[in-house]
């Protein structure tokens, strides 16, 4: 995973003057900020709202077209940052939390399944646990991890999905199914017969 | 694993999944070939597929809600347990930019708030706004505003490294909404309200706006205090800046509901959204729900512009709420909302809520300072029912100056006056000779002083806070004298005194009260100090409208000190006079003079009661008018006048009063040129104390220019109007209803000169400020109404003034009955628009009822008596009835004559 000194999503040999950088950064705090907003709505129990990331992009997009300093990137540069920028800040904020408490996330794997299901989602080492899935499944299928990510992080639609890769839409449910499957079981405890 | 495998995993668990689920196992054994791994994972997959899985199918909000927003309750940790001088106790809340925990220091058992700045790493801005808030909070130093006391960066001694912190004052208490419903009348929420304002105007005085107001950043602390927080936001506002760009574009935690259009639209933070929020607030305060209910996050779907969306009135709110309750059983102890205020009333909270409110920045209050001024109108403008009868527009002023006649002399009020300077009272050497016997007044003294200094040993901090909240201050800090009752119930006094003069009569009656407790309590005689504790209570009541209660408490007290005579001829001079001016305000003038007399003539003979004397001889001069004896009034004043000269030196406003008062009788005798001159030096003397550009100056120069007009000296008139005008604008504003007196007689003036069209204006101006103030049925509505309909019938243009003057009953009919003067007058006004029209029979069943009104009256309007016997003179004789005709005329022949003006005024 990338560290968070440099800009999230970037790819880890590019260079970057420090103006561009400092602007970055704005746009990073700007994601950070709306995803925590829309966040915080979440529990004002609301949910029929849900995170319109394209909406976000466009308006990330326009926001960037007025700062100077971005002038020379590209959109498709931009995007690149941006897709994953979401899932970045999440994982960075789960590692941290995970940090902070005693032994770290460490000790939590040791529990009971029972009670992971019935106490409170551990959604911060659920994350990280699903990070590492992915990690390896892009090594393997990079076509699926991007489409777990699409969906789970960006709100992707199977259609959007399907088109962005060139598959059909039953490809991309069946892609999906299945890799979900992978992903969860990995984190279960190994049943014993 | 390697990507051939990968496909044969889900290969196996696609062809499983054709399959029923007791068959799955089979299945696999069969097809795995003794590859226990590839089972394992297949068949693990086969169970999750069932399952749920609660972060891959969550939504992303939902997801960033947890990991970002949510905390396992037995998990919390504070980013550090010991840091600087504190160390963390339990946590207090989140908040949009950190979280909140309870530390105390280490080394003393202070509690204080420290907030940290967490994910400080994932957000460059945040830090900065961080930052900000750090500087703006240092800067802010109010008994209504949460301190700030210590600020740092976590070291490498905490897991969270590098997080900023900062420490502030501990506030204990409830959000605003909190407990609004249950306990508070509208009169407490708006005093809470007001204390908020002032908090907030005094950040603006500090050039920081706070930006982010809600009901969720005002505590309200068990002792009623309220205390303001979370200055997150604060823009510090740069030199002749209204608005200024947020920090970071993009970066908006504005909670919508408080915020104000322009500052979600575009980010940009004044003086003006900080207004708006306050007016959403006295709004929910008001009624209960929110004026833009139903906010988004999207700035599209926000519309918060009024002019197509404008708030409903809290008064309809209230109502529509009240009727949808009818059926529901209160509960014990709640009082509804609309409680205790008079109908007309709510007509004025409204339109000064709804101000506050408007889409455009422009049309809202320009400052906070401009909507306390309205409140504090509206505040002190409780509607004490006329006096009966006559004067209306100018007893109110007359009266108003004693009205709120308080036990005097406290020294040490005297003190804080003087301290204070707002009350313009000067240090006589007769007052300083009292301060000195005073044994008491040195401590006092010294703790007034300290008030004044506040904790900081800031002398000028005292300038930027307002008198009342110095009181505030100061009641508090009386609390602490619990060592020294005798001491304590003093100052309880004083404070309460003080507030009764600010027009916070709930806050002096809670004073006196304890006060009075207090003196009883003491062992030892204590009769005159529990006296002056009960006369002081006794107004009270009176200003609270309760005249009976008001005389029995003044009763009792004076029968007590009566019963202690000794030594304490002052106070039951003092008691008198209290009583005198209850009883007056009650409307029993004889009693309440023969109570002012006997108060008058104790004091004539004491040495050191010379302001007393003046405070009673106005009094009884003020009661004489409302008697009709405008000799005797006279003759009090000129005492007054003479006294007030050797006490208070020449240039004083109480010789102002005195003037006015003088004016008063002269004018009632139709002495205008007396009037005049009296009116005239009482301008100057306004002029000099208070400046050229004034309100009290206003006031004075547009009762000069009425006498004026009556004297038809009407250019100059038109002139000191105008000026008047001019000045009240500004002060109260364009639709404030104080400025309805002086746009009344420019209307006069303009009708005299035959301006129809400026006439005409004026009086559609002077209707729509009634009619947004006060309601669309209120009467004064009504009477200007009439009064655009003389303007018209001066045109000649008989059938419009009909009209108006149909409409004027109309209003009227609400609240004035038959037999009231307001409807008569009106009532003769149609009939002579008829007359005019020759509709003979229709004239007489008006012009004969107004008239027969008002010769009943004690005071009569005679110029509509005289007014009225002409038209019905005309009307009988077209009408061919020589004998009603000739009845009339001799009626006429024994009217005073009096001239009076044509026009009459609410």
């Amino acid at each position: 995973m990338t560290d968070t000194t440099n800009n999230p999503g970037d790819k880890p040999d590019a260079k970057r003057p420090d103006e561009e950088k400092l602007a970055l950064d704005h746009l990073i705090s700007l994601f950070y900020e709306k995803l925590r907003r829309r966040a915080s709505f979440f529990r004002r129990k609301n949910p029929s709202a849900t995170l319109n990331s394209t909406a976000l992009v466009n308006e990330a997009l326009m926001r960037l077209k007025r700062s100077p300093q971005l002038a020379s990137m590209t959109e498709e540069h931009f995007k690149n940052l941006t897709d994953n920028v979401m899932e970045n800040i999440l994982v960075d904020a789960a590692r941290r939390r995970g940090a902070k408490k005693r032994g770290g996330w460490g000790e939590q794997v040791m529990m009971n399944p029972d009670e992971i299901v019935s106490g409170r989602r551990q959604f911060g080492l659920e994350l990280l646990t699903h990070e590492v899935g992915l990690d390896v499944l892009e090594k393997v299928n990079p076509r699926q991890a991007d489409i777990v990510r699409g969906r789970v992080f960006r709100g992707m639609t199977v259609k959007e999905l399907g088109a962005k890769h060139g598959i059909s839409d039953t490809t991309v449910e069946r892609e999906w199914r299945a890799a979900r499957a992978w992903l969860e079981a990995r984190n279960r405890p190994k049943r014993k017969e | 694993m390697d990507s051939p495998r990968w496909q044969r995993i889900q290969e196996l668990f696609e062809a499983a999944l054709t399959l029923p689920e007791n068959e799955w196992n089979e299945f696999l054994i069969a097809r795995c070939e003794a590859d226990a791994d590839l089972m394992d994972i297949v068949s693990a997959m086969l169970q999750a597929n069932k399952r749920e899985s609660p972060l891959l199918d969550s939504s992303l909000d939902r997801i960033a809600f947890e990991i970002l927003i949510n905390d396992e309750d037995h998990e919390i940790e504070p980013p550090a347990k010991d840091f600087g001088s504190y160390q963390t106790v339990r946590p207090l809340g989140k908040g949009g930019m950190g979280e909140v925990w309870l530390a105390k220091r280490k080394d003393a058992e202070n509690l204080v708030a420290v907030k940290f700045l967490v994910h400080a790493e994932l957000s460059p801005a945040r830090r900065q706004l961080f930052a900000q808030e750090i500087r703006t909070l240092a800067k802010l130093k109010h008994p209504n505003i949460a301190r700030f006391y210590d600020a740092g960066i976590l070291d490498t001694s905490s897991v969270a490294e590098g997080t900023p912190w900062y420490a502030m004052e501990y506030v204990d208490g409830e959000p605003l909404n909190g407990n609004c419903e249950e306990r508070q009348t509208v009169l407490e929420r708006l005093h809470l309200f007001q204390t908020v304002c002032e908090a907030v105007m005094y950040a603006h005085g500090q050039q920081i706006v706070h930006g982010d107001l809600k009901p969720a950043n005002i505590l309200v602390e068990a002792n009623g205090t309220v205390k303001l927080l979370d200055f997150g936001i604060a823009r510090e506002l740069r030199q002749g800046d209204e608005g200024s760009e947020p920090a970071q574009s993009g970066l908006q935690f504005l909670s919508s509901d408080y915020a104000s259009p322009e500052s979600i639209r575009d980010g940009e933070v004044g003086i003006s959204t900080d207004v708006f929020s306050l007016g959403v607030i006295l709004y929910e305060m008001l009624c209960g729900q929110l004026p833009f209910p139903g906010t988004s996050d999207s700035a599209d779907e926000v519309d918060k512009d009024a002019t197509n969306n404008p708030p409903e009135e809290p008064s309809l709110a209230v109502a529509r709420r009240a009727r949808s309750d009818a059926g529901s059983v209160p509960k014990d102890g709640k009082r509804s909302f609309g409680a205790r205020i008079a109908r007309s009333k709510w007509g004025e909270l409204d339109s000064l809520c709804l101000k506050a409110l408007r889409a455009d920045p422009a049309e809202r209050y320009p400052s906070v300072e401009a909507f306390l001024r309205d409140i504090d109108h509206f505040l002190h403008n409780e509607p004490l029912d006329a006096h009966p009868g006559s004067l209306r527009y100018r007893s109110l002023k007359f009266a108003q100056r004693n009205r709120k006649a308080v036990l005097s002399t406290a020294t040490a009020l005297v003190l804080l006056i003087g301290i204070v300077g707002m009350f313009m009272v000067r240090l006589t050497e007769e007052r300083n000779k009292a301060v000195a016997e005073a044994a008491r007044a040195e401590r006092i003294q010294h703790f007034t002083l300290t008030l004044f200094q506040g904790n900081d040993s800031v002398p000028e901090m005292a300038d930027k806070l307002s008198v009342l909240t110095l009181v505030n201050r100061g009641a508090m800090e009386a609390k602490a004298l619990d060592q020294n009752p005798k001491d304590q119930a003093d100052l309880y006094q004083t404070l309460g005194m003080m507030y009764q003069k600010l027009g916070r009569l709930d806050k002096a009656d809670a004073l006196i009260q304890a006060a009075l407790n207090e003196r009883e309590a003491l062992p030892g005689s204590n009769v005159p100090s529990v006296a002056e504790s009960r006369m002081t209570l006794a107004l009270l009541r009176s200003g609270e409208n309760k005249p009976v209660e008001a005389e029995k408490m003044a009763q009792a007290a004076i029968a007590s000190i009566e019963a202690h005579r000794a030594g304490n001829e002052k106070l039951l001079a003092n008691a008198y006079a209290a009583l005198g001016n209850i009883l007056v305000e009650a409307g029993q003038y004889s009693q309440g003079a023969e109570q002012l007399k006997q108060a008058k003539d104790l004091q004539l003979r004491q040495n050191d009661s010379a302001s007393d004397l003046s405070e009673t001889l106005a009094a009884l001069a003020v009661a004489y008018l409302y008697m009709e004896k405008y000799d005797d009034s006279d003759s009090l004043s000129q005492q007054a006048l003479a006294l007030d000269r050797r006490i208070y030196g020449a240039g004083d406003p109480h010789i102002g009063d005195c003037l006015q008062n003088l004016a008063e009788t002269e004018e009632l005798r139709g002495h205008y040129s007396k009037a005049e001159t009296y009116e005239r030096e009482a301008l100057k003397v306004a002029e000099d104390w208070y400046g050229k550009i004034h309100p009290e100056t206003a006031d004075k120069m547009a009762t000069l220019a009425g006498t004026l007009v009556y004297e038809e000296k009407l250019p100059e008139a038109n002139q000191l109007l105008k000026g008047a005008l001019s000045i009240q604008e500004t002060a109260y504003g364009k639709e404030s209803p104080e400025i309805a007196y002086v746009l009344n007689n420019l209307n006069m003036v303009a009708d005299k000169q035959q301006h129809w069209e400026d006439a005409i204006a004026y009086d559609r101006r002077t209707i729509a400020i009634y009619r947004s103030a006060f309601g669309v049925q209120d009467y004064r509505v009504g009477v200007a109404t009439a009064n655009l309909g003389s303007v018209y019938f001066d045109m000649k243009q008989f059938p419009q003034a009909e009209k108006l003057f149909r409409e004027a009953l109309q209003i009227l009919a609400n609240e004035r009955s038959e037999g009231s003067i307001d409807v008569a007058i009106v009532h003769v006004k149609l009939g002579r628009a008829l007359l005019y029209q020759r509709r003979y029979q229709e004239a007489e069943r008006n012009t004969r009822p107004g008239y027969e009104v008002l010769l009943k009256q004690t005071s009569p309007q005679t110029s509509y008596i005289l007014a009225a016997q002409e038209d019905l003179i005309a009307i009988y004789e077209a009408l061919k009835r020589p004998k009603d005709s000739q009845k009339v005329k001799d009626e006429q022949s024994n009217s005073k004559i009096a001239l009076a003006g044509g026009r009459h005024t609410p």
